[in-house]
């Protein structure tokens, strides 16, 4: 595993990401009513925060971490058919404790003990309509994780992981109404992992880039797809969405083998230094983090949505040696959920190292509602 | 008092019209004459110091803890009540109007160093790091605060992080921010009612802070006014409380805490320096008694006959930056501030256009030195010509017993010349605008034997 040049920086980053993520993967709770009470419930859950030094083990912790209060979960990938359309997917899970795994002998199979959300996103081709699904499902044999099978799953998507020939690599099923995925990823690039430092309460690691191959099937066809992914994961002490804080995220896979990704932290509904926090993986996996002084980001363009609030949708990001210009490509898609989000696939073109160069990658915008000076 | 006479007069000639008395806060260089100040209980003032929450708005308890959710034993002071006594010594806790425990940064922040196991109450801290932006604590502690009670705390604490931020982020990790901190806070809350305004009511300070090095509360025992230019005339006690005006939102929370500054101050005259904790060579510290007595108390003072005179700039020669900037007018808004404000009155922000030359209780352990702490040891302090324009400490810090003061490395140039933020913020670099290393050049021509000599008496002092 490689550490980033600063990897206590790489799980902030994660934290935040995942955060945002969060808020994001818990629309149908929000939708029954229930979501406040039962998410207090899980922060007021007594789970012993994880101690003592850790070390990432691929593919093992590609599965749930029981002992952990929370977890998450997060892919974006950008697929592109033999005849050259492209799609762009987004799928997250979630899971929160509520009752920690030694409490819950003697208890009704019944019993709430774990929350399990999820999200699926599919941008089409015309990069503006979209296949949405969400999940939300307690552990109660509709969720859960099986270690023998190394099989994550809510409802009837899955995440496979650690089958022979696999490697550290994982297998994507997910779902919306007229869309079904089904993704083989494998990671191009070294994992980056959080500290391995037992202050730690919450761990995990990034996987900037995957390749993929599957098929997407929809009402009209079953064709075949490659593409590009980003997967984090996290767990351990994650806060569950919600708060004064607000996050942008933006991932990004430039022709020359390089990714970014950017976490914006801001208030939420308010203007207000953001701070940024980045990691850029060279195309060798070398991965440094840049703070607030080593990245420039001017928004060039604001979008209104259709219930009035405006979005940052286009951003120019200069390093010390990139200079990068990224466009939301599609409409994009706000979520109305405890913490509204607002998520659409982008295009990026610019330089890096000198040479010019184009990419993919995924914006994820919150707390733009009901801004204040 | 040594307030300029015509600014006396018009002082008060135009009382009732304070708009106008700019100009009239100043003193003269020279002898400064004592205040009466208050009594105080020094047991009730430490009590009140590590307890009591005069900094009233901070972070949610249960975001604090994870952010920093250990406090090392040696961190722990005694004599705290309740949470406070698990809390490092920096940080005080209480329960707010809405039943939320807050975690705020106390006076020990600046104030106290952890030298070796031991925590020095008074010394200040020069190694604490200003140069980041105050608002990312802010957002990252944001993170961790649930419901409506926890959230209107976070944000009073975090609309006053965000108001001082731009004004308070120095160019060096150890140099402080404290006087423009001050400045900022004041540009944000009417002087009479004390309300806080997430607009500025004035115009703030520059946001590039002037350094300086934070003095010790020992000395306190032996001023008559409070800073380098002595701006802190009048009643110290009250002029302390400016030290709490992140929080105080209304007069009434002033008086609260001002029922105690008495104390608290009585407890900050009661400080004595810490014994020189390596050995001393007797000898050579008589020799160098001898010397001092020749070359140095007329402006430092011998045991307990301290002179209390500040220098001019051109007589002392030290970075001119703080000074001037006190003194040129530029500042004089926060005056009047302060002489509207329950924290003071016309005389109580008065500075003078030079350096009070400080008593030196204790300076092995106050190291850097100069106003600024724009040089490393005390070595250098008395050869001015071999001292670095650039340097850095050495990491983990080592004290230096020959030069007395902490280890550090001489660099080659300056902050502009290193990309790495990190690495940038570790460099002092004395041609920045405030941080210049020049002047005091009293020791220049002393021989290498009596250079040595004074150090070691200085070491028993």
């Amino acid at each position: 595993m490689r550490d980033c040049a600063s990897s206590r920086f790489t799980i902030k980053a994660l934290i935040k990401t995942c955060i945002a993520i969060m808020g994001l993967v818990v629309p149908a709770a929000a939708a029954a009513g229930m979501i406040d009470a039962l998410l207090d419930e899980a922060a007021e859950a007594q789970f012993e925060p994880l101690t003592g030094n850790w070390v990432l083990s691929l593919p093992a912790d590609h599965g749930a971490h029981p002992s952990a209060r929370a977890e998450t979960w997060s892919l974006a990938a950008h697929l592109e058919t033999p005849g050259g359309e492209e799609y762009d997917v987004s799928w997250s899970l979630a899971r929160f404790g509520i009752v920690p795994p030694e409490e819950r002998n003697g208890r009704s199979p019944w019993d709430l003990v774990e929350l399990h959300a999820g999200q699926f996103l599919l941008f089409d081709a015309e990069g503006g309509a979209v296949h949405s699904a969400v999940r939300f499902s307690r552990l109660a044999g509709t969720a859960g994780h099986d270690p023998e099978k190394r099989e994550v799953w809510l409802d009837e998507w899955s995440l496979l992981y650690g089958a022979a020939g696999m490697g550290e690599g994982l297998s994507v099923r997910a779902s919306g109404p007229e869309a079904l995925v089904h993704l083989n990823l494998v990671p191009e690039k070294t994992a980056l992992r959080g500290n391995e430092d037992s202050q730690a309460a919450t761990r995990g690691f990034t996987m900037p880039r995957l390749s993929v191959a599957g098929t997407l099937q929809t009402p009209h066809a079953t064709v075949e797809v490659t593409g590009t992914a980003w997967l984090d994961r996290l767990w351990g002490d994650v806060p569950p969405p919600g708060g004064p804080i607000a996050y942008d995220r933006l991932t990004l896979h430039l022709s020359d083998g390089t990714d970014i990704s950017v976490v914006q932290t801001r208030r939420a509904g308010r203007d207000g230094l953001g701070t940024f926090d980045s990691i850029v993986v060279g195309p060798d996996g070398q991965a440094s983090y840049l703070g607030d002084e080593a990245l420039e980001v001017e928004i060039l363009e604001w979008r209104q949505g259709q219930t009035g609030s405006k979005y940052p949708v286009s951003w120019r990001l200069q390093g010390k040696d990139f200079d990068l210009s990224v466009i939301a490509a599609a409409q994009g898609v706000r979520q109305d959920f405890l913490t509204p989000v607002w998520q659409a696939p982008v295009s990026v073109n610019g330089q890096r190292d000198g040479k010019s160069v184009e990419g993919t990658g995924m914006l994820l915008l919150s707390g733009y509602e009901q801004r204040k000076p | 008092m040594r307030l300029n006479p015509l600014g006396l007069i018009l002082a008060v000639l135009l009382a009732g019209c304070r708009e106008e008395t700019e100009g009239s806060y100043r003193s003269e260089v020279g002898s400064v004459p004592a205040m009466e100040q208050r009594d105080g209980d020094p047991d009730a003032g430490y009590d009140a110091l590590v307890n009591e929450p005069y900094v009233s708005c901070g972070i949610p308890y249960e975001a604090f803890q994870r952010i920093f959710p250990e406090t090392d034993p040696a961190d722990r002071l005694p004599g705290r009540d309740g949470l406070n006594a698990d809390l490092p010594y920096a940080f005080t806790a209480h329960e707010n109007n809405d039943g939320v425990t807050i975690v705020s940064s106390n006076c020990l922040t600046c104030h106290a160093t952890r030298i070796e196991d031991e925590i020095v109450i008074g010394l200040g801290n020069e190694f604490a790091d200003f140069t980041h932006d105050p608002r990312r604590l802010a957002l990252q502690a944001g993170t961790y605060v649930r419901g409506n009670a926890e959230t209107q705390a976070w944000e009073r604490w975090a609309d006053r992080v965000e108001g001082i931020a731009p004004y308070i982020q120095t160019r060096t990790i150890g140099v402080n921010p404290a006087p423009n901190l001050t400045w900022a806070l004041m540009a944000h809350r009417d002087p009479e009612t004390l309300e806080w305004s997430n607009a500025p009511l004035i115009a703030p300070p520059p946001e590039d802070p002037l350094p300086i090095s934070v003095p010790p509360w020992w000395n306190m025992r032996h001023k008559t006014a409070m800073f380098y230019t002595t701006i802190g005339r009048g009643d110290h006690s009250t002029f302390m409380l400016l030290a709490s005006m992140l929080c105080v939102d209304s007069v009434e929370e002033f008086r609260a805490v001002d029922t105690y500054a008495g104390d608290v101050r009585a407890y900050l005259a009661s400080l004595e320096a810490p014994d020189y904790p390596f050995e001393i060579d007797t000898d050579l510290a008589r020799t160098g008694a001898k010397l001092y007595s020749r070359e140095c108390a007329e402006c430092h003072g011998e045991g307990d006959d301290y002179p209390n005179r500040v220098y001019p700039l051109d007589e002392i020669g030290t970075d001119t930056a703080y000074a001037r900037a006190a003194t040129d007018g530029s500042r004089d808004r926060f005056y009047e501030w302060i002489a509207r404000s329950p924290y003071g009155d016309e005389q109580s922000a008065a500075p003078a256009p030079g350096y009070i030359a400080p008593p030196l209780d204790g300076v092995w352990a106050t190291a850097p030195y100069l106003h600024n702490g724009s040089v490393p040891n005390l070595r250098l302090l008395l050869r001015p010509d071999a001292r670095p324009n650039y340097w850095r400490h050495v990491r983990p810090r080592i004290y230096d017993e020959a030069a007395v003061g902490w280890r550090y490395e001489r660099l080659q140039a300056g902050q502009d010349a290193v990309d790495d933020a990190a690495a940038r913020r570790e460099i002092y670099d004395t041609t920045l605008p405030g941080y210049g290393n020049k002047g005091h050049r009293f020791g220049a021509e002393l021989l290498e034997t009596e250079v040595k000599a004074i150090i070691e008496f200085l070491k028993t002092h």
